[in-house]
């Protein structure tokens, strides 16, 4: 019951990434490659505003044997609020010189900043206390049960929102800008602004979902915040279906709840890399499947009719 | 009759190629004023020009007396400027619905505020369709309102391609080869269209043609445009019988 509780929280709070990722991706043709950077920030945010003031790490590691000052032990809504409102404004800040150019550069910028923001988890003791990480930040109402309740709401509101949002004439705009920026901007549209908040959206988005993770797993290290968190999300985004946000739920279930999670406390066999081994192997074995077989994932984006539309907008 | 569309002396150069070449025209409101020449005469980059999506390396373009040279593509359309592509830019990923309903400005919903506006967004959503509606009814293509746009003919392209135009509310039309892989039927169907829409609501057009029995049906009066020049400009009986626009267009 406790294994499943933990697996279904974080599948919810990887559903969040995904759900950002496809709205950047999938909706606006923004690569995003380093969901890790802005997942760090959000949960790095929430863990400083909130934490106790003084605690044994700051003490030993950073060097401030009274505490360090400025820590302002802020209740969780505040923590979550700022990281998300801190993760769209480090993407708005990217985004500015970066939209304007071709998607592609995007991709190679927001691979360096997720580094930058690796490295200043790992560095800036005074701030992240480095490679020791974080602990003690507070879980709010300390029942899991209840905080897993919080994750679905939150889930469940950003789920909205996106959806919302894509099927409104903005979402029709960033669809547009995906397929052809030059007809999107010769009908009147601002291309720049349509993916400027596609971008600072999925990635506030993203800083949610972090501020979520450090409440819930309590302590955060530098190392959580890798590539291969990016990746995760990228192939279950893929392999649900890119464009459906159902599709991406789905994806989540079956590549982060099945096998990066579910398999985690297989009995192991062989030597002890062997089974970490598989998982990665199978994960990606999926992927080149999906790929070949069934691009579009799961469940493929569907149109709607207009007289459905009209009814239901 | 005022002037609506004037350009003054437009170069614009790739390299060495001399794309337009000092091209001037007025183009009058509420006509529908003809541009032609051979290929490559540079006609459809002076719409890139005008329509901003080339900065000119010289010269001026006036919309309704403002200068507009050197504006985004967007601002331009909003001022009410709208052009189509040679080649149907249709979104091909997108219903024709979605299409049409894409292009009217000023809509609520297109701000991530606005779009929880709920009540507004309706509202406008049907008026949009209602006009959408009545436009694709008269070009024939309110059938295929749910298909994807890739689906469609390439005359059914350009078809939706013009309804978005016009979807845009826009004062001028540049028309680039409206007709151009449309059949017998839609070709006549495109001119009647464009004909309305001038009576009917008052719009200019500039159209780029190379169906001769469009230009001199509808077009009135008709630019030639040359290496990135003027050639002559006249009404369809003066570019009949002018003997430089055959020598031109006959290789001569
Ligand atoms: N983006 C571009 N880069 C380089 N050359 C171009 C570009 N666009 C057009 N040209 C050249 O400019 C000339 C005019 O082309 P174009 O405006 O398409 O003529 P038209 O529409 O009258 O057939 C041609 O020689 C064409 O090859
Ligand atoms: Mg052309």
């Amino acid at each position: 019951m406790e294994f499943a509780l933990t697996i279904a929280t974080i599948v919810a709070i990887y559903c969040i990434l995904g759900l950002a990722l496809n709205l950047q991706f999938g909706y606006t043709n923004l690569p995003n490659f380093g969901i890790a950077g802005f997942f760090a920030v959000g949960a790095y945010t929430s863990a400083i505003l909130t934490v106790p003031h003084r605690f044994l790490e700051m003490e030993i590691f950073a060097g401030f044997p009274g505490g360090v000052p400025g820590r302002i032990e802020a209740p969780f809504i505040v923590g979550i609020l700022a990281a998300t409102a801190l993760a769209g404004f480090i993407a708005f800040l990217i985004g500015v010189p970066v939209l304007r150019l071709r998607e592609d550069y995007l991709a190679v910028a927001s691979i360096g900043v997720a580094e930058a923001i690796h490295y200043i988890a790992l560095n800036e003791l005074w701030l992240t206390i480095g490679s020791a990480g974080i602990r003690l930040i507070p879980m709010p109402f300390a029942n899991r049960i209840l905080y897993f309740l919080l994750v679905l709401l939150v889930l469940a509101i950003v789920f909205y929102v996106i959806n919302r949002l894509v099927r409104s004439p903005f979402g029709r705009i960033w669809r547009a800008t995906r397929e052809d920026e030059t007809v999107t901007a010769s009908l009147g549209k601002s291309v720049f602004r349509s993916r400027m908040w596609a971008w600072v959206i999925g990635c506030a988005f993203m800083g949610t979902a972090g501020s979520l993770w450090a409440h819930y797993a309590m302590a955060i290290q530098p190392g959580e915040f890798v590539p291969t968190t990016t990746f995760l999300v990228w192939i279950f985004v893929i392999v649900g279906g890119l464009r459906n946000n159902k599709g991406v739920l789905i994806g989540a279930l079956l590549i982060i709840g099945l096998f990066e999670q579910g398999t985690r406390f297989l009995p192991a066999f062989g030597a002890p890399y062997v089974v970490p081994a598989l998982r990665l192997i199978i994960i990606g074995v999926m992927l080149i499947i999906f790929i070949r077989f069934r691009p579009q994932g799961v469940i493929p984006e569907r149109a709607m009719t207009i007289e459905k539309h009209i009814k239901t907008i | 009759m005022a002037t609506i569309l004037e350009a003054k002396e437009v170069y614009k150069y790739f390299g060495g190629i001399k794309a337009v070449d000092g091209f001037s025209m007025e183009v009058e409101n509420k006509s529908i004023t003809g541009l032609i020449g051979p290929n490559g005469a540079g006609k459809t980059t002076f719409f890139n020009v005008a329509a901003g999506i080339y900065q000119p390396d010289r010269g001026d373009i006036f919309f309704k007396g403002e200068q507009i040279g050197g504006l985004r593509p967007d601002q331009i359309c909003q001022k009410g400027l709208t052009r189509t592509f040679q080649i149907a830019r249709g979104l091909g990923e997108m219903t024709v619905w979605e299409n049409v309903m894409l292009a009217p400005k000023a809509q609520t919903g297109e701000s991530p505020f606005g779009a929880f506006i709920f009540k507004r967004v309706k509202k406008e959503e049907k008026e949009n369709w209602e006009k959408a509606a009545a436009l694709l009814q008269e070009m024939g293509l309110y059938e295929q309102r749910n298909e994807y746009a890739k689906n469609l003919s390439a005359g059914q392209r350009k078809m939706l391609e013009i309804t978005r135009a016009i979807m845009t509310d826009p004062e001028i039309l540049l028309l680039d080869e409206p007709t151009a892989g449309a059949t017998v039927d839609e070709t006549k169907k495109i001119m009647a269209e464009i004909e309305r829409l001038r009576d009917e609501k008052g719009l200019t057009f500039l159209v780029v043609e190379h169906k001769m029995e469009v230009i001199m049906n509808i077009c009135n009066p008709i630019y030639v445009m040359h290496n990135g020049q003027n050639l002559a400009v006249g009404d369809p009986k003066d570019i009949q019988g002018n003997k430089q626009v055959r020598e031109v267009y006959l290789g001569g």
